[in-house]
């Protein structure tokens, strides 16, 4: 990114090929619209682009791309008012397939569905800060000094919000298993 | 903890697409963008140094050269210890909210400090002829002088802040403030309690704030969709 800063255009391929995928992923998991997605991609580099001769040389370059598109998100997902509840059903959606993944019976897959159904209402309930810090390292990946600087707080902070956020989820799910429904569901 | 979902393969098309795009799109450099905003904060300092110089620069007046001695120094650690937090930058995303809000509450609870000891050390320290006009005119021009470089850094980070804009503007303010007001005290000989709490602690903070807060929010956020950047 640094060379990139200095006027090295050929350098976007590299910055490119390290961000966008992470980008991408980040995005698409939160519209659910490969198209939609796209766009917010191609603008967020866009105003990375424009805004390259800011970048601190030896500063991270995932946070300052994922704060951007971030923003370009917020803007998007004004644009399509609905999208506030897409949001809610994609982190879903990805809460249940990683709890889903390499389970075979369909009893197991729909115990895995509500269990990622739950976790996504816990996740609506949970103070934004500490929501953020979680999706952020759980879902999008990105390390806690990458999450701390999206988010504009310390690293301690991050721990802080992300262990109270797992510690919300394991407390409220951690009775959850097939065996354990039945008996919670009974009166 | 388990490793995220891999992400989806990209559209080489999208790649293509960016990259054209992309070449057309005109970009500042590092190294220009460097050049443009030292040079707006280098013209904000001189318009404030150069009103100082007007005012007479330095004047000791009646007061202790200790005194003004002490203040400078205070000025110094003031400003190296808490307008250093708001005015570096170490990231190219968003430095800790915390940074900002300790600048901003700081320098103008420091500044009230520092008045209040060195009074409280040199009493007499000078200039008894002191009226509502005389205070008016020192917090207006302490305004005056912190206001040249105030905008420019605001010029310098406008449309890039992504966290809590109105701290960073406010913590801004707070230095330049600190600064205006303290060149003004150099320059005002008068140094009566009631002076230097009403021409020279009040304005500085209050705008300090004010300002800085309003512009931060106004100027300082990043906008996506505007065309945030200027062209070189």
């Amino acid at each position: 990114m640094a060379r990139y800063a200095a006027g090295e255009d050929g350098a976007l391929v590299t910055v490119y090929d390290a961000v966008a995928p992470r980008i991408y992923a980040y995005v698409l998991r939160r519209l659910g619209d490969v198209g939609l997605a796209e766009d917010v991609l191609q603008k967020t580099f866009l105003h990375m682009h424009r805004a390259r001769g800011s970048f601190v040389p030896g500063a991270l370059v995932a946070p300052w791309a994922f704060s951007i598109a971030k923003r370009v998100l917020i803007d998007a997902a004004r644009a399509r008012t609905r999208q506030r509840s897409r949001f809610v059903s994609d982190d879903e959606g990805d809460l249940t397939s990683s709890a889903a993944s390499g389970e075979a019976d369909a009893e197991s897959f729909v115990a895995a569905r509500e269990l990622g159904e739950r976790a996504s209402a816990l996740l609506q309930t949970m103070p934004q800060n500490q929501r953020e810090a979680f999706l952020l390292m759980r879902v999008d990946g990105l390390s806690v000094v990458e999450a701390a600087e999206v988010l504009g707080t310390t690293v301690s902070a991050v721990k802080l919000r992300a262990h109270r956020a797992y510690k919300a989820l394991a407390d409220a799910l951690g009775d959850f298993h097939p065996g354990a429904r039945g008996e919670e569901e009974e009166p | 903890m388990s490793q995220p979902p891999s992400p989806p393969p990209l559209s080489p098309a999208l790649r293509e697409r960016l990259f054209r795009q992309v070449k057309t799109a005109p970009a500042e450099t590092r190294s220009r963008y460097v050049r443009r905003t030292a040079i707006a904060l280098l013209l904000g300092l001189v318009v404030s140094f150069a009103l100082f110089a007007l005012l007479g620069g330095v004047r000791i007046g009646e007061r202790a050269p200790a005194y003004v001695l002490a203040l400078l120094g205070s000025v110094l650690v003031l400003e190296g210890a808490f307008g250093a937090l708001a005015l570096r930058r170490r990231t190219a995303a968003a430095a800790p909210t915390r940074n900002f809000v300790v600048a901003a509450l700081s320098l103008p609870i420091g500044w009230a400090l520092v008045t209040g000891v060195t009074l409280l050390l040199w009493p007499d320290g000078g200039g008894s002829d002191h009226a509502p006009r005389h205070d008016l005119m020192c917090g207006a021009l302490s305004v005056s002088m912190g206001l040249p470089p105030l905008f420019a850094s605001i010029y310098a980070r406008r449309a890039s802040v992504f966290v809590a804009p109105a701290w960073v503007g406010a913590a801004l303010g707070a230095t330049w403030m600190t600064f205006g007001t303290a060149l003004m005290t150099f320059a005002c000989a008068c140094a009566t309690s009631m002076h230097m709490v009403l021409g020279h602690v009040l304005p500085a903070a209050i705008a300090g704030a004010v300002l800085g807060t309003v512009l931060g929010q106004r100027y300082l956020s990043f906008r996506a969709q505007t065309n945030a950047r200027p062209t070189p």
